[in-house]
């Protein structure tokens, strides 16, 4: 049976009062029956070729790197989550799918599926996304209604109104999470399970890395951990070194324990005291467990790898591909012999 | 002896029903403590002070709103223990009430923060969303110091007979109540305003919760919370439902958002308060 219900030591659970546990626990059982079905399954198949979802492109980074590899993300497993959660949610049979988004893939991907499945769907946008008026038509257009208002007056949280709604109403509304770092389980687990499919796509080419014989170092950049928990999650079992790298810049910000809708993890306490940057709860208990290594890199050594690759390749490398790839030529220069693979996004401009 | 349950008990006797005000601490202690002496000056007879939240999810609109300014203006634990401590000094026979999320508390050390809570003069700590079977060692940490944690309970659960699914939860929940119940009467639990007010439902839940309490031997006070915005609903809390009395959020700091003036603020206790006293 697929596990929705986990906690890691502290961190995971259901962090609220007992008597509505039973709340997310009826709904967990509901959900490992659904996804085992095989019918759920090939739909999911059917959904994720509509959406135009293939195998990551993996291939050599070329110089300066020697052992690197790129493994090419895009916007798969955003896509991956929403078409799951979506489909779930038409199993369970529900009359209203909640989500909140603060990026504009989750909510255009939210809005597309929801349509195609014929589910109603309400978005609250965070204060960023609801300033974009494209967005904003884009969503009204399609028929799903928006409150693009609540993050900009109130707390610019808005998976946390999305939650309320599912609260209010656990029979009759489903929380779609944008990340694995909200709600009591099964939610965290969900979005895991759905984001583990990046993991699958790339199993085979770092199996074939390991039987040459080769050490396997795998690294992601994080902002909640949702993508690396993903991508690890096929590897967790196996011998290979797990890598998340952070800027750390957040070093300036107080790591906190955080209650994020009745699941207990970390996130950065701000000097106006809000909270940003909550981690999905697994990836913290897997760092102290000492499953995953996290790497802190500076702001200057970003730059400064920008401007080389900027210079040397002519391609703007983004923030987040940054981060990976200067651990990776960093990890290369101890002249170690295992193979790395690097998880990189698209680059703003150019081709990597 | 605890000083809430010292003063439940002497409101049973004289047929009232508690009035619990929740305290914003906003903008600064000063402005805090009018707030304060307006509810005692109004006849509330315990206050509930807040602690500002970065996630206060439980919340409604209007608490949300006063969470984010009273974040932004730097309230933190300490300040809302030092309005505790000064409620204390200035009116030692009102038991204090702290609400905290857990964001705010799990940074301190819990016998840390109860010693913290018993230096400022807490009787009782609202703590939403921590479990009963106490993971962190906070509710042992409290009650060392004679300080209660109360624990809340949804209607739906608090009217579980034995053979329904909910009925173990609600038992061990009475089981390990100290202090008072709360007995949530907003649909999920959820807090904020709200127009109805489920009195047949209540009364249900309140007989049940008594009737349980007393197959355990104890006499706890069941608080209505959630969803009580008006004297009307005081009244039907308090004589129709049963129950031993009433904490008010949204209701209170939507007057204090809406520029009441500390006499309004006062007006406004005493007639809340007037609801909560039998004829």
């Amino acid at each position: 049976m697929i596990k929705l219900t986990e906690t890691f030591g502290k961190y995971g659970g259901i962090w609220t009062e007992d008597c509505f546990k039973h709340i997310a626990r009826d709904l967990g059982e509901r959900c490992s029956r659904i996804l085992e079905a095989v019918d759920f399954n090939s739909e999911f198949q059917v959904l994720s070729r509509f959406m135009k979802i293939s195998k990551p492109t993996i291939h050599d980074l070329g110089e300066p790197f020697k052992l690197s590899k790129a493994i090419i993300i895009n916007n798969q497993g955003v896509l991956l989550n929403v078409i799951g959660g979506l489909l779930l949610a038409k199993k369970l049979g529900v009359s209203l799918v909640v989500t909140g988004a603060r990026t504009k893939e989750h909510a255009l991907a939210s809005v597309l599926i929801s349509v195609k499945l014929n589910i109603p769907l309400k978005i609250y946008l965070s204060r960023s996304l609801s300033g974009d008026p494209e967005l904003l038509n884009a969503v009204k257009s399609l028929g799903v209604e928006v409150d693009g208002e609540t993050c900009k007056s109130l707390y610019d949280v808005p998976e946390m109104y999305a939650f309320q709604d599912w609260f209010k109403k656990p029979g009759e509304v489903f929380f779609l999470p944008e990340k694995a770092n909200v709600g009591p389980y099964p939610f965290p687990s969900l979005c895991e399970h759905f984001y583990s499919y990046l993991g699958r796509f790339i199993e085979e080419d770092v199996r074939e890395a390991l039987e040459d014989g080769y050490g396997v170092r795998i690294i992601v950049a994080i902002d909640s951990g949702t993508t690396a928990l993903g991508i690890f999650s096929a590897f967790l079992e196996k011998k290979i070194s797990l890598y998340t790298v952070e800027l750390d810049d957040w070093k300036e910000r107080k790591e906190v324990l955080v209650d994020n809708c009745c699941t207990l993890t970390k996130g950065f306490r701000e000097k106006d005291n809000t909270i940003h940057r909550v981690l999905a709860p697994k990836l913290v208990h897997l760092w102290e467990v000492g499953r995953i290594r996290r790497i802190f890199i500076s702001a200057d050594k970003l730059s400064d790898f920008q401007k080389f690759f900027a210079k040397e390749r002519g391609i703007l490398v983004g923030r987040a591909s940054s981060m990976v790839l200067a651990t990776a030529l960093d990890m290369e220069k101890e002249h170690t012999e295992d193979r790395i693979f690097t998880v990189i996004r698209s680059p703003v401009v150019g081709v990597l | 002896m605890n000083r809430a349950v010292k003063v439940f008990s002497l409101l049973k006797k004289r047929g009232e029903g508690a009035l619990i005000p929740y305290v914003p601490v906003y903008p600064d202690i000063n402005k805090t403590m009018k707030v304060v002496e307006a509810y005692i000056a109004g006849g509330a007879d315990m206050i509930e002070i807040s602690v500002p939240s970065a996630r206060p999810w439980i919340d409604g609109p209007t608490l949300q709103r006063y969470h984010k300014e009273a974040l932004m203006k730097n309230v933190t634990l300490v300040n809302s223990l030092k309005v505790a401590e000064l409620v204390t000094k200035e009116y030692p026979e009102i038991p204090i009430w702290l609400i905290f999320y857990l964001t705010e508390a799990l940074s301190y050390d819990p016998e840390e923060l109860a010693e913290m809570c018993s230096n400022a003069g807490i009787d009782i700590v609202d703590a939403p969303n921590y479990p009963i079977d106490d993971p962190f060692g906070l509710s042992k940490a409290l009650e060392k110091r004679e300080i209660y944690m109360i624990i809340p309970v949804d209607l739906s659960t608090a009217t579980a007979k034995k053979g329904d699914p909910q009925y173990k939860v609600l038992y061990n929940i009475l089981r390990a109540a100290r202090g008072a119940i709360f007995l949530m009467l907003a649909a999920g639990g959820l807090a904020g305003i709200k127009k109805e007010f489920p009195a047949d439902k209540a009364r249900n839940a309140t007989n049940n919760l008594r009737r349980i309490l007393s197959e355990l031997n104890k006499d706890l006070p069941i608080i209505g919370v959630t969803g009580i915005s008006n004297e009307t609903h005081v009244r039907k809390a308090v004589k129709d439902v049963g129950l031993d009395g009433v904490m008010m959020g949204s209701a209170f700091v939507k007057k204090i958002q809406e520029g009441a003036s500390m006499d309004e603020l006062k007006e406004f206790t005493r007639l809340i308060k007037q609801a909560t006293i039998s004829p």
